[in-house]
């Protein structure tokens, strides 16, 4: 009887030991090609508090430097976005991310509002994968999934990704376990530049009023801010495409006027920020690149530092020894991608510094 | 040891099994009988009912939702303007190409680019079914027929692996868009 019992138990460790193992070599790694994917989980490396927290999509970790807000201000920051990251989604991580810290002010950035329903598993994926397992994240899946999806495949990743087995690379051997660093808390780094040329003339819609569940979950986050002592402030990001309707951003000064919010659409401090689109963005207007996002951060920084008593935490020798690590690696990653603009013509390994 | 030795197998089996998932093809089978008329193309389906995919010809060149951009490409030649955007996260490209009167729109999938939509811009083109902009319901109606769906003055014709919509603003056609369904499920 007890050998019995002690090969089942050996019998089940191992079973378990397996499935643990296939999952992580089984899930996708996003260190190359699209590392967008890795943005979420970056949060959990951090150790110490941030002051000010972004959340949203690529109109945030695109667009804000967060080494540029601590050299100029002292601010401790993070961005908590991700590709086409939802609206719900945005909520559930603020909601998650309270459970770790209070940051003095979050910011939102609104595009995601004109998106009142799921829209493709694969971006589910990218902010959802990343989550750490908690109650948001159930929460989170399940306000994001498409009708076709199941809970079971998101607790479970690897019955999503069981059939990747016969395309495994040598990253997901080499990252099976640990990631190398990306990003800089939570901002995706592009040197390169691609001027705007044209813009496609802004196409008519039917109804410009925001979606019934994109207001649910702003307001949801607006109280979840009031609840834990945290100032809620609302941005477009200044770009030119996709097309952000007047219709929509007068929606957005009603609300920030309703609820006693502030609101800053960045398209109309373009000139104000000193932002060219002829050399500070890499696609031609969708979004910055490191020149346009370090532009952005100062502007914004400025107007952070009128608003809020945000505290400069430059002469704290522990916040200090940690950043001067972050914008080591922030430079380093800089000059890489120079030198490969340079000797190549366009960036050509995203994410391979040494740190 | 047996237990143990049954579970690997299992395990293995499961793997090997996952291999062979074929992708499921989502755009929806229209290859039974293809009818092409003088106007949009119609299909007559498996059972039997007829339904339109809209069309347009474009400087005697017919353009069709999901179709091959780059045979269209040679035949129109530069357009007039051009403007290509990287969906966030995801490689290939979303592509805007500009002829007098028109914008066409492209997805990309597997290296080429498909249409995804054509939007009207003045008012010098028309339907192949004859309707333009600043037009009304009725001229619609007349030739699109009454199996519509309306969503906030947005008037919907619903072909297989197309949509034709028509937005009426003070009485008058605002806007006219050939939309290609199922465009998410080609780009994965």
């Amino acid at each position: 009887m007890k050998k019995k019992i002690i090969l089942l138990s050996i019998s089940a460790i191992l079973l378990f030991g397996a499935l643990f193992l296939l999952e992580k070599l089984l899930m996708p790694k996003h260190v190359s090609g699209i590392v967008e994917g890795s943005l979420i989980e970056s949060y959990y490396n951090e150790k110490l508090k941030h002051d000010i927290l972004f959340v949203g999509d690529c109109e945030v970790y695109e667009n804000f430097s967060p080494v540029t807000l601590w050299e100029n201000y002292g601010y401790t920051s993070f961005i908590r976005g991700s590709a086409q990251q939802l609206i719900w989604q945005s909520y559930y991580l603020l909601e998650e991310t309270f459970e770790y810290e209070k940051p003095d002010v979050v910011v939102f950035n609104v595009l995601a509002m004109k998106y009142d329903t799921p829209q493709k598993e694969a971006y589910n994926r990218m902010t959802l994968d990343g989550m750490a397992f908690s109650k948001s994240k159930l929460e989170a899946i399940n306000a994001s999934m498409l009708p076709e999806e199941h809970m079971i495949d998101y607790i479970f990743p690897f019955l999503r990704y069981h059939s990747r087995w016969s395309s495994l690379t040598k990253d997901d051997f080499q990252y099976m376990f640990s990631k190398k660093p990306l990003f800089h808390n939570g901002y995706y780094m592009r040197v390169d530049v691609k001027p705007v040329e044209y813009i496609p003339k802004k196409k008519k819609l039917s109804n410009y009023e925001f979606g019934e569940f994109s207001y649910k979950y702003l307001e949801m986050m607006t109280n979840l801010c009031k609840e834990n002592g945290v100032e809620l402030v609302l941005i477009k990001s200044p770009t030119l495409y996709p097309v952000w309707y007047d219709e929509w951003d007068q929606q957005m000064i009603d609300y920030a006027k309703d609820h006693n919010l502030m609101y800053f659409n960045f398209i109309d401090h373009i000139e104000e920020a000193g932002i060219d689109f002829n050399t500070d963005t890499y696609d031609a207007g969708l979004h910055l690149n490191i020149t346009g996002a370090e532009k952005m951060s100062l502007y914004f920084g400025e107007i952070l530092k009128e608003q809020f008593d945000i505290i400069d935490r430059r002469n704290d020798p522990v916040y200090a020894e940690a950043w001067i690590e972050k914008s080591t690696f922030y430079y380093k990653m800089r000059d890489q991608q120079y030198h490969e603009l340079e000797t190549y013509g366009e960036i050509m390994m995203y994410g391979e510094v040494v740190k | 040891m047996k237990k143990i030795k049954l579970m690997v197998f299992l395990l293995m089996l499961f793997m090997i099994g996952c291999s062979n998932e074929q992708q499921e093809t989502t755009i929806k089978d229209t290859t039974e009988i293809t009818l092409e008329t003088a106007d949009s193309q119609e299909v007559i389906t498996h059972d039997n009912s007829v339904v339109k995919e809209f069309t347009l010809t474009f400087r005697d060149v017919q353009l069709t939702m999901h179709g091959n951009m780059l045979p269209i490409l040679e035949v129109l030649g530069e357009p007039d303007f051009y403007f290509e955007a990287e969906s966030c996260a995801f490689q290939g490209l979303d592509k805007t190409f500009t002829y007098g009167g028109i914008e066409i729109h492209t997805y990309e999938s597997h290296g080429k680019d498909y249409i995804s939509s054509i939007l009207f811009l003045d008012d010098t083109l028309e339907t192949n079914e004859g309707v333009v902009l600043f037009g009304s319901l009725d001229d619609i109606v007349k030739v699109y027929g009454e199996t519509y769906t309306e969503d906030f003055s947005l008037y919907t014709f619903e072909g297989i692996n197309s949509k034709i919509n028509f937005l009426i603003e003070n009485d008058e056609i605002t806007s006219i868009e050939y939309v290609a369904l199922y465009v998410e499920d080609q780009q994965e």
